[in-house]
């Protein structure tokens, strides 16, 4: 049982490591928190993934190819650490340093920094029944982010290569799950977030930016042969963001940003409290997309804990 | 034979605008084109790119007035998937121009606003640029 959980833990922090670029254009997306899922009170996840960005998902949606000579790679490397403050409540922060590089033709731009920081604190309202035919385990959450990350509305060099988050103070609240059943296990998150509006003063006045809300849904199905120290795993996500607002030097809409990331799992318990990973998504197989950039990711995880 | 061939070769020159005076054409073009145009403020203006517009460097233009505005001028620059606005620099060179200088697009569709401003009335004027590929 230590053992599913264990590996359930992996397959949350796969989920992680994929977001943190999810829409050059526009900046990325909220992230998820680090959960405590096993019996432990602490734990350390890092993540580094490789994206390559394959394709925009036009406003109206479909998929347009990125051209031959138009290439843009990005390094995420995050660090989620989790710990217990209550035998039911814990606390999360998660801090990623991400290298962009782009180039088209001759011309190149790179750079790297902090993305954005997220902070979250969690409760487990629903404590394990393993007895249990179809309880499953749940965590309430609320986080914050952290505009640490620099966005396309400060941005000033080629490509906007020197944005690397949202750019918005935000606040989110959402809900985790989780159930195993012999060597199947299936999880759900569902998380609702809003971006709060910044003003900037130009030249030409007050220029207020209204991000408005977003959410996002992520169920995982994983297996593991025999019960073993295996597991193989499907997630599927799909994060939105409504239309950024401007008003005052411009009053004006932008359009909102549907993402679908589907991914594909492979996790190894080395011991009850180490876990390592690797994971392959690719934003193109579905076309629902819409108003962002589309990109493959590859991924290594590996996730220390520390029992209680 | 031959007069009526020169007669005939003649025609068709003339018909297919050859023989036009160029400048009355030129005339005819500035009459037509008003990419920006404040029906208030009555005024027209018109832009010449210096550089790009290019996603891949530094782009800049400079802006043609048809007459002195009596209104302070500001261009911005709005990416319409985001909401993205960029305020560039803007220096006047003479009594109808003006240099704007210090964008950086990135790929994808974008509005180019004029701004005039006279007292409490405001008007903007867009054209509109894709730079995906």
């Amino acid at each position: 049982m230590i053992k599913g959980f264990c590996i359930l833990i992996l397959v949350l922090g796969l989920g992680l490591s994929m977001r943190a670029v999810s829409a050059p254009c526009c900046g990325g997306s909220a992230n998820n928190p680090s959960f405590l899922t096993g019996d432990d009170r602490f734990q350390v996840t890092s993540a580094f993934a490789l994206n390559s960005v394959l394709a925009e998902a036009p406003v109206g949606g479909g998929l347009k190819a990125r051209s031959e000579n138009d290439s843009e790679q990005s390094q995420v490397f995050r660090m989620d650490v989790a710990s217990l403050v209550s035998d039911r409540s814990q606390l999360s922060v998660t801090v990623p340093v991400i290298h962009r590089q782009r180039s088209r033709g001759l011309n190149e731009a790179s750079g790297t920094g902090f993305g954005d920081l997220t902070v979250s604190a969690s409760y487990e309202v629903l404590p394990d029944w393993n007895y249990h035919p179809w309880r499953p385990k749940g965590f309430l959450f609320v986080g914050g982010v952290i505009p640490s990350g620099g966005s396309v509305y400060e941005s000033s060099e080629l490509y906007a290569i020197d944005a690397r988050g949202r750019g918005f103070w935000g606040a989110s609240l959402g809900a985790f799950f989780l159930k195993s059943w012999s060597s199947w296990d299936v999880s759900l998150l569902m998380e609702l977030h809003r971006f709060f509006n910044k003003e900037k003063t130009t030249e030409l006045g007050i220029l207020k930016i209204s991000p408005g809300w977003g959410s996002q849904q992520m169920l995982s199905l994983g297996w593991s042969p025999g019960g073993g120290a295996v597991r193989l795993g499907v997630s599927v996500a799909r994060n939105s963001e409504s239309a950024v607002a401007t008003s005052g030097v411009m009053e004006g809409v932008g359009a909102p940003t549907v993402l679908w990331t589907p991914s594909f799992q492979l996790g190894y318990l080395v011991s009850p409290d180490l876990s390592l990973g690797l994971f392959i998504s690719d934003q193109t197989l579905f076309k629902s997309s819409e108003n962002t950039a589309l990109a493959r990711s590859v991924g290594f995880v590996m996730q220390k804990r520390w029992e209680r | 034979m031959k007069r009526f061939l020169f007669l005939m070769v003649s025609t068709a020159v003339l018909l297919s605008g050859c023989g036009q005076n160029p400048q009355s054409e030129t005339k005819s073009f500035i009459q037509t084109t008003c990419p920006f145009e404040f029906p208030q403020l009555k005024e027209c203006a018109q832009i010449f790119w210096t550089q790009g517009p290019t996603a891949d460097g530094e782009s800049s233009f400079e802006l043609e007035f048809s007459a002195e505005p009596v209104a302070q001028v500001g261009v911005f620059l709005r990416m319409t998937c985001c909401g993205t606005i960029k305020v560039p620099s803007i220096q006047k060179l003479n009594s109808t121009r003006y240099r704007v200088t210090g964008i950086q697009f990135v790929p994808g569709t974008w509005e180019v606003y004029v701004q005039l401003q006279a007292g409490s009335l405001t008007e903007k004027s867009k054209i509109t640029l894709s730079l995906n590929d």
